[in-house]
């Protein structure tokens, strides 16, 4: 079997700073982060340790050409996911690329089933049943609700849940639906009428990594010639469940003074990572012969993927018991370089506890020559199962524009990487994003700078 | 504007202002145009729609008017736009 060339020829992003790769990429660039005091109405059910979180903007899903039905419908996880596919697909001069296959032009017909999603994420639909669920279970105090109100009109608590009633009274029948981790992918088959492989990984925080590099594998032997590949997270519902979730667990950032310093991968005084409410990053990726053919115009290429598990905990990573480096030997045995030829890594860096010095003496010990490295997690914090596939957007845009953006709030290091301190320009032919996810997953990508 | 208009319609409980905010949010949902609705059109026999597109559609009407719609409710015979209207009428007056 002859391995194909693939190539990145398109980039799509709904993240924090708002639509586009371009306000994703100069808000890397910019060192700024999206940072906030977490909602007034969390605090109702939870007194978190955390009280920071990066919000997405309230987007108006009609303005981009969605139906009342689609808004209606889809959890927010998928809108997204649409919204960065339809720009990256844009992007790629390939827009409602359904209709090559019936291009009348006819160069390059594709074949609706060598046409793929890989979409990764760690939670799906989570909001859907958080919301429905507490619904459910109010909708029988209802009444009792309402009485109390009468007796306590001034009762914020009260209120609230008695507002949200009258606004959520009934389970959504689509819950189930916009629940499963796999209606993001397959919204996204849907929409674009691709009938081949559509895949969800579900892989914690290297899950879109894990996606991207199913995506590069599949197009590399020849499976498809053409895929939407990314990572799609949506962590958002009225109680702050998930937030929720990871606080009681001691994952995230502790509060510190000034807002925005909370969040300090590699940082000594690391305490934790910024909750993201997440967003949605989408590569296109298609075979070197089918780019060509149609006259597209590739961003990066796509060399090398690993993938390793630790078979330790859940939610722990352990200095001794990580599989780390195989999966570095495997992703670099995979590009087929030696590893001195990397000259920048995208760290996994979360700013929590356990990850940061593992990672970071890990790199010290495995590239002697001091590759280039940064978190694009200090600056958007973590978007959990978007992460990986945000940071593959970020090595892309670096390649591509021979600059590096900063690592935010590094201070006084843990270890002394070649850590970027600027966002600066820096000349460089590979760059290593390396994911790891709660469960043990490791993954890798490396990307190449196209001449 | 519509195919039928509202006079046609005999029940006191559907407004016109139901008539009106019902067909509009059909033919929002359903992508139809709205000037090929009336009061007697069948949902499922005259626009076609299939089990996805009615879910769809009790949702929008939910949404639209903070009404509860369960399949249950509906009947086994065809569901015309009367019949929804009604349906609204009824629930909005029962929840005051």
């Amino acid at each position: 079997m002859i391995a194909r060339r693939v190539f990145v020829t398109g980039l799509g992003a709904v993240s924090a700073f708002g639509r586009g790769v371009h306000a994703f990429w100069n808000g890397c660039l910019s060192g700024e982060s999206i940072v906030a005091a977490t909602p007034a109405a969390w605090r109702q059910y939870y007194r978190a340790t955390s009280q920071v979180w990066s919000p997405l903007p309230v987007f108006d899903y009609k303005s981009f050409g969605f139906t009342r039905a689609d808004v209606l419908t889809n959890s927010a996880a998928v809108l997204m996911a649409m919204t960065a596919a339809d720009e990256a697909l844009e992007h790629a001069n390939a827009p409602v690329f359904a209709t090559l296959a019936i291009d009348p032009a006819g160069a390059t017909p594709l074949s609706r089933y060598r046409a793929a999603v890989f979409i990764g994420t760690g939670l799906g639909g989570a909001q859907a049943p958080f919301e429905n669920y507490r619904a459910h279970l109010l909708a029988g105090l209802k009444p009792r609700l309402d009485a109390l109100r009468e007796e306590l009109p001034d009762d914020e608590y009260l209120r609230e849940h008695t507002t949200a009633l009258q606004a959520h009274p009934r389970v959504n029948p689509l819950v189930i639906c916009q629940t499963m981790p796999n209606s993001i992918s397959a919204s996204l088959g849907i929409r674009y009428k691709f009938h081949g492989p559509n895949d969800t990984t579900c892989h914690a925080c290297a899950s879109g990594t894990v996606a991207i590099g199913h995506a590069y594998k599949a197009i590399r032997n020849g499976e498809i010639d053409f895929a939407i590949a990314g990572g799609v997270e949506h962590l958002n519902d009225r109680a702050g469940g998930a937030f929720m979730g990871f606080d009681r667990l001691q994952t995230l950032a502790k509060p510190r003074g000034d807002l925005g310093t909370e969040n300090r991968p590699f940082d000594k005084s690391r305490s934790g990572f910024l909750f993201s409410e997440g967003g949605a990053a989408t590569l296109i990726l298609e075979s070197e012969s089918f780019a060509n053919n149609r006259g597209a115009i590739p961003l990066a290429e796509v060399v090398g993927f690993g993938h390793t598990s630790d078979g330790y905990s859940v939610a722990a990573i352990s200095e001794m018991d990580n599989s780390i480096r195989a999966m570095l030997d495997q992703t670099i045995a995979d590009a087929a370089i030696d590893r001195h030829q990397i000259g920048y890594v995208n760290g996994h860096g979360t700013s929590t506890e356990l990850n940061d010095p593992i990672e970071a003496r890990l790199l010290d010990q495995y590239f002697k020559h001091a590759p280039k490295v940064n978190s694009t997690k200090s600056i958007l914090g973590h978007t959990i199962g978007a992460s990986g596939a945000f940071e593959a957007i970020v090595c892309t845009k670096s390649l591509q524009s021979q600059r590096v953006h900063i690592s935010r709030n590094l201070d006084e290091p843990i270890v002394d990487l070649n850590f970027c301190t600027a966002s600066e320009p820096y000349q460089f032919e590979y760059a290593l994003s390396q994911s790891f996810g709660f469960g043990g997953h490791n993954a890798g990508l490396i990307f190449r700078k196209i001449d | 504007m519509y195919g039928t208009t509202f006079e046609v319609a005999t029940n006191l409980m559907v407004s016109k202002d139901i008539f009106e905010r019902v067909v509009s949010v059909i033919a929002d949902t359903l992508q139809v145009p709205a000037n090929a609705l009336s009061f007697t059109t069948k949902i499922k026999e005259d626009l076609h729609v299939d089990s996805m597109q009615i879910v769809t559609l009790m949702i929008a009407l939910d949404d639209e008017f903070n009404a509860e719609f369960n399949l249950e409710m509906i009947p086994t015979g065809e569901v015309t736009i009367e019949w929804i209207c009604e349906f609204v009428g009824t629930a909005m007056i029962s929840s005051g």
